[in-house]
């Protein structure tokens, strides 16, 4: 087990609180957790990338950064409206 | 350990401290703005961090160039998300998201 | 049509790079991939672009403050490491929303252009995020966890931009 390893599963134990985040709170509070997941999901495949050495996983990563930001804006948009 | 080995865990550590701070600041904060800030050092500092560790190991080869672009990617998204998500929070408080009076006045909560 | 075929040629040569850098090869098939593919996103682009659904100009002016950004984030950072720890034992933390001037100007392509970024470059760092940008009344609403005196908008960004 590198320290990239290490690294991955640190970042994993913050998907706790943003899991309780979302099971809690008003709407907005859990578009927020659910933002922040998204963001530590990211660098949890960054760092798995090399824990693994699979290139593949940086692709992975960029991909979510992307689609995070479009599906939270997308929530946003929703909940101003229509939610 | 060589020296690029001991910087790599030095950012390493950077970037997942500022992240676990970052949920654990989501976590206790009281309301959906408060919570906001707290995204900031997860989405700018800790891809920097981790990106410039990936860099420091890899060099600039196609690692890491993804590794540069997954940062750049995420310190440009996120305030644009921030300023959707504070907007959003406040039109669903207020009806709309413009100056009120007495915020012209001082500071409010 | 030059400057069609400008933004056309402005927006292939990035896209192409970056295809070639998440592939890694210059194998023939893989570059020929490449062109194509960055030929159709550039192409979509061009045609979203030119419908004008938004119109922005920007003066690299604006940018000059933009190293300060980092030390800025560093600063926040730790201001909201001390209000996590504040909050944790006792003191808690509240944000405020603030109003601070932002001079306001027509609605043109150069107003929505400095909208924009100053909307994007304040709320980089982790303690300010605005909310909004009154153009007509140069206000700008933000919210800041740990409230600071003085503007949190780069002076660069108070320039108008020279038509």
């Amino acid at each position: 087990m590198n320290e990239w390893a290490v690294a991955a599963l640190a970042l994993l134990a913050g998907l706790v609180p943003c899991g309780v985040v979302c099971l809690r709170g008003g709407p907005v509070d859990r578009l927020v957790g659910l933002e922040l997941a998204g963001t530590v999901d990211t660098l949890v495949l960054l760092v798995l990338a090399q824990a693994y050495d699979r290139s593949i996983y940086f692709d992975l990563a960029l991909a979510l950064a992307l689609l995070s930001f479009a599906g939270g804006l997308v929530f946003a948009r929703f909940l101003e409206r229509w939610i | 350990m060589s020296a690029r080995d001991l910087a790599v865990a030095v950012l390493l550590v950077l970037g997942v401290g500022v992240t676990l701070l970052s949920c654990a600041g989501v976590l206790v904060m009281r309301n959906p703005y408060d919570r906001l800030h707290y995204t900031g050092p997860a989405a700018v500092l800790a891809p920097v961090a981790i990106a410039a560790a990936v860099v420091l190991e890899e060099r600039l080869s196609a690692a890491g160039i993804k590794a540069v672009l997954v940062a750049i990617v995420l310190v440009t998204t996120n305030p644009v998300l921030g300023h959707a998500t504070a907007r959003a929070a406040r039109i669903r408080q207020f009806g709309e998201w413009t100056v009120r009076e007495e915020e012209r006045e001082g500071d409010r909560p | 049509m030059a400057r069609r075929v400008g933004f056309w040629i402005a927006w292939y040569v990035p896209l192409l790079a970056l295809w070639l850098a998440f592939v890694d090869t210059f194998n023939p098939e893989e570059v020929a991939l490449g062109l194509v593919a960055a030929a159709i996103a550039a192409t979509a682009a061009e045609v979203v672009r030119s419908q004008e659904l938004v119109r922005f100009r920007m003066d690299p002016r604006w940018l000059r403050d933009v190293p300060q950004l980092p030390r800025q984030v560093l600063r926040d950072c730790w201001l909201l490491t001390v209000a996590l720890w504040r909050h944790c034992t006792g003191r808690p933390v509240r944000g405020v929303f603030r109003v601070v001037p932002f001079p306001g100007e027509a609605d043109d392509a150069s107003s929505a252009g400095r909208r924009a970024l100053v909307t994007a470059l304040v709320s980089v760092a982790p303690n300010t995020v605005v909310v909004g940008v009154e153009g007509a009344g140069g206000e700008m609403l933000i919210h800041q966890l740990v409230p600071e005196p003085g503007s949190p908008v780069p002076p660069s960004m108070l320039e108008e931009r020279n038509e």
